[in-house]
């Protein structure tokens, strides 16, 4: 590949590291690096930088990298960014993507959503970091949290994270930009390929959208060779016109698992004024649970914004647990535990979802159609809600004795 | 070369000093030697004052001559003006090949202390920790004798071992009269405890202590009495409080750190020893702090009061204090200006010598008696080995404190620590230097999971009651395995053959050494 102008890719934040690329016109490879890591890492940075630029092949070129910590994922989306500015190339998301597919874990028979957490796709530092926090759902982002400017470089920061940064057993979510953004294409190919639990589609306002992004997904799956329908969706709802169509956006494709409440393009949408007390919210919050019950898909949801309001997190979350919700957006990681902790079973529903798993049981044991208890008949949806009753039970530390369905 | 009971390898000696291998935690076969003291008797002066113009004066009269050794305080840490001046006076004076001996070297720049090696005023250093500037040096080879580190329970027993043998002690206090009486609890610079002085002052051949706050006899509180001090000086400043906090005191809002934080809380929330009465020493440093207020919480949910809190002392321990939720707050160092004036503000907000706090070769030291002590780490292997000593590739980043001594006191001991840091695993298979026990170290809380050393004296019920508390735990190796799955390997940083500091245990057994740092 040739490179055509210099150009620079990350920052000198910690755990990051600031690549300048030069052409170097028949001079061959002229690698600098400067590190606080050096004396340990340094032949590991000069590796990754020698492989980045082999696959891209690029021969003639001087390098210069300014290194504040950065984990080796950070260096290869580092380079990979300065590469194609450089280049004025985009990345070959689908022939990347073959040589390694991540393998999605399901040690969780149920995933829990009770928390997700949007991590800029534009911070290492923070994508490092939140790996490690208590959310059940981690939300890498290339909308709103990305400049501009930074679109590109955010593709292979969340793309490498994906698939090299997935530490423990979470479920993972790419929020891609807007369906009629000018990134939504790319956005798509990188996502796809990064290969995680699900992509969060914002501003959601027909069905029509979700097929459309639907079928985009399955061409990408189809190209780079993954399961087709492995990948979910969730339908961000932040407009009056996706409230009034939340029914049909539900039920638009079976890839489609939750749809998420998004409050302040809401409000706006609206002309109405955001309060903590929410009422401005009330019917949509109703709306996006009517759609998801009857679709029966998760409900999430919106943000508190202000993050240092624990206590009035605590009663919009008790709220929101009442009023059915699955789980709830989170921005800021000490948001997490207060919204987890809401979403703990009670003694007497998680008895109650023993019991109906204990019945279910036996039904299927005695090759029954119909199992009933206490007069009324257990269907998958309530089969469904015993087990997450159980999964958060068990997440918020509490023992489950007698029969352990969920292990 | 003999092998200590940590596995390192040391040689029989460096220089003249002998090495004692580190032994093991068992204290049987410990002699008891009688206590050693370099203070002489003098005739009371009946005119009463002590007080000298000039600290070149007072050094001159006290007969500090070449190779002599002296000591100071760091309880004004990053905010210190002493060192600076006696030392520049010393250097004045022509006085060459001082050992120096202060509690810890902090991190003070202005002037630097490597200035005072460079230009042959000081030739060796003891001290519980070099931070910074010199700690680097001394790393890359600075000194020809190595360094001797040693815990703050392991100074007194040394001086009183006639190991270290101080001849002039230089005391700052925030408050002094003309006859000597002096304290850190009061006036425009107080820096609180002088906990750290009191083994200087009663085991020192000379006396100075140094004030900018001459007060009228007698100065009251009584920290350092006049029976034991020689000569006064006055000089313009002793040091910046605000600057205390700086370093090793500082709040955070990193989320990574409050998680931790909020783990150590609940870890201490969920044992059996949480009980009415119980005792902790949280100490300084980010997470520390946070935890104390972790701690706070559930100690106000649950409604359980603690007897003491220890050691180091907290603006946000005092808050607990004035908030009845600890009886007695015992203070070998004040870690901020709040904590520095509450001494003097509380009957039961008390100083003690760190001879007490933390010297296990005495008659009973209050470290016995703790419950629960939180410790950061830089380091820890999956023996459970503590470096708070030397970063990833040798540089020196902290100092010992008390953390081997409240490591060995402590019931349970809650370590602290990040299991990456950058690209820097700090949960490794080896430390490079250890500078507290495996054995003694009972739970290492990260953001990555909880890890309950097995060979710890407490590990059972602590299993039991975590279990209890539906905390779940990960084991040691995992960690590793995780920090480095994140990382790589780190190639292992190359030393020469030059041993550039000796690091002690309390018994005064050597439990490792660092090399030079090749560069």
């Amino acid at each position: 590949m040739q490179l055509k102008h210099p150009a620079v890719a990350g920052t000198l934040e910690s755990c990051d590291v600031q690549v300048t690329i030069h052409p170097n016109d028949g001079m061959g490879l002229d690698i600098h690096i400067e590190s606080i890591v050096k004396a340990q890492f340094g032949d590991a940075i000069l590796e990754t930088v020698r492989d980045v630029l082999a696959a891209f092949e690029v021969f003639d070129a001087s390098v210069y990298l300014v290194d504040k910590g950065a984990l080796d994922w950070v260096i290869r989306s580092r380079m990979q960014a300065a590469i194609c500015r450089a280049a004025d190339c985009s990345f070959d998301w689908v022939r990347g993507g073959q040589k390694k597919k991540r393998e999605i874990s399901v040690q969780q028979r149920v995933p829990l959503k009770r928390t997700s957490l949007y991590v800029s796709g534009s911070s290492p530092v923070n994508m490092t970091q939140a790996v490690f926090y208590n959310e059940d759902c981690m939300v890498y982002d290339l909308e709103d949290s990305v400049p501009i400017s930074e679109k590109d470089a955010a593709r292979f920061l969340v793309y490498n994270a994906v698939r090299d940064h997935h530490i423990l057993d979470k479920y993972v979510l790419i929020r891609i930009n807007g369906i009629y953004s000018e990134f939504i294409y790319e956005d798509l190919e990188a996502a796809v390929c990064a290969c995680p639990n699900a992509l969060r589609i914002p501003k959601v306002e027909s069905a029509d959208e979700v097929q459309r992004i639907s079928g985009m997904v399955a061409d990408i799956e189809r190209k780079a060779g993954l399961e087709i329908g492995s990948i979910e969706l969730w339908c961000n709802i932040e407009s009056y016109l996706g409230i009034i169509h939340a029914s049909e956006i539900a039920k638009a494709d079976p890839r489609v698992v939750a749809l998420a409440l998004g409050a302040e393009d809401f409000t706006a949408s609206m002309k109405a004024r955001r309060t903590k007390q929410g009422l401005e919210i009330f019917y949509a919050r109703n709306a996006v649970l009517m759609a998801c019950r009857s679709a029966g898909i998760d409900a999430i949801d919106a943000v508190f914004s202000d993050i240092n309001d624990l206590d009035g997190l605590h009663e919009d979350v008790i709220f929101t647990r009442n009023l059915g919700f699955d789980g709830k957006t989170v921005v800021h990681p000490r948001q997490i535990d207060v919204v987890n902790s809401a979403f703990t079973p009670s003694k007497k529903e998680i008895e109650y979802a023993q019991r109906v798993l204990a019945a279910a049981e036996e039904g299927k044991q005695l090759n029954k159609g119909a199992v009933t208890l206490d007069g009324s008949m257990i269907d998958k949806p309530i089969e469904l809600r015993a087990l997450t009753t159980l999964e958060q039970a068990r997440a918020a530390g509490i023992k489950i004795g007698g029969m352990n369905h969920a292990d | 070369m003999p092998i200590n009971a940590v596995g390192r390898v040391l040689p029989e000696r460096v220089g003249n000093y002998v090495i004692k291998p580190y032994q093991g935690v068992s204290n049987e076969n410990l002699e008891l030697p009688k206590v050693v003291s370099n203070r002489r008797p003098a005739l009371s002066p009946t005119s009463g004052s002590k007080v000298v113009d000039t600290l070149e004066q007072a050094i001159l009269t006290a007969g500090l001559k070449d190779g002599m050794t002296i000591s100071f305080h760091h309880s004004f840490r990053e905010g210190d003006l002493i060192v600076g001046q006696v030392l520049t006076a010393c250097r004045n004076l022509g006085i060459k090949n001082l050992r120096f001996a202060p509690s810890a070297v902090v991190n003070i720049n202005n002037p630097s202390i490597v200035d005072f090696v460079c230009d042959g005023t000081i030739n060796r250093i003891e001290a519980s920790g070099i931070r910074g500037e010199l700690g680097d040096a001394v790393i890359e080879g600075l000194m020809d004798t190595p360094v001797i580190l040693r815990p703050h329970g392991a100074r007194p027993r040394a001086i009183e071992a006639g190991e270290l043998e101080i001849d002039v002690a230089f005391i700052g206090a925030s408050a002094a009269d003309e006859c000597g009486n002096a304290t850190g609890q009061i006036g425009p610079n107080a820096c609180g405890s002088l906990g750290y002085s009191f083994i200087d002052a009663t085991s020192a051949g000379k006396v100075i202590v140094i004030t900018d706050n001459l007060v009228d006899y007698p100065c009251v509180p009584i920290s350092i009495s006049q029976q034991y001090v020689d000569y006064v000086v006055k000089v313009e400043k002793i040091g910046i409080p605000e600057k205390i906090g700086a370093g090793a005191t500082r709040m955070t809002d990193n989320p990574r750190d409050l998680m931790i934080a909020k783990r150590v809380a609940d870890v201490i929330a969920a044992s059996r020893l949480f009980r009415d009465g119980f005792s902790f020493q949280t100490g300084a440093g980010a997470i520390s702090i946070a935890c104390t207020n972790y701690l706070a919480e559930y100690m106000e949910k649950k409604n359980i009061k603690a007897s003491f809190a220890l050691g180091g002392i907290t603006a946000n321990i005092v808050d607990m204090f004035n908030k009845d939720l600890v009886r007695v707050l015992l203070c070998s160092q004040s870690f901020d200006s709040v904590a520095a004036r509450a001494i003097a503000e509380h009957q039961n907000i008390i100083e003690i010598d760190n001879a007490v706090y933390s010297n296990k070769f005495s008659k009973g030291c209050m470290l016995d008696k703790l419950n629960f002590g939180v410790l950061p780490a830089l380091e820890v292997d999956v023996d459970f080995n503590l470096n708070i000593l030397t970063g990833s590739s040798g540089e020196m980043l902290g100092g010992l404190g008390g953390g081997p001594d409240v490591a060995e006191g402590a019931d349970i001991s809650i370590v602290t620590l990040p299991i990456i840091r950058g690209r820097t695993p700090s949960v490794v298979k080896k430390v490079f230097t250890i500078c507290t026990p495996g054995d003694t170290v009972a739970v290492v809380v990260t953001e990555a999971g909880i890890a309950l050393n097995p060979r710890h004296k407490y590990y059972e019920v602590l299993k039991e009651d975590l279990e209890e508390a539906g905390l779940k735990t990960v084991s040691i190796e995992y960690l590793c395995q995780l920090a480095l799955s994140m990382t790589g390997t780190p190639k292992p940083i190359e030393c020469t053959d030059k041993i550039v500091c000796i690091v002690e245990y309390w018994d005064g057994t050597v439990i490792d050494v660092i090399r030079q740092v090749k560069r």
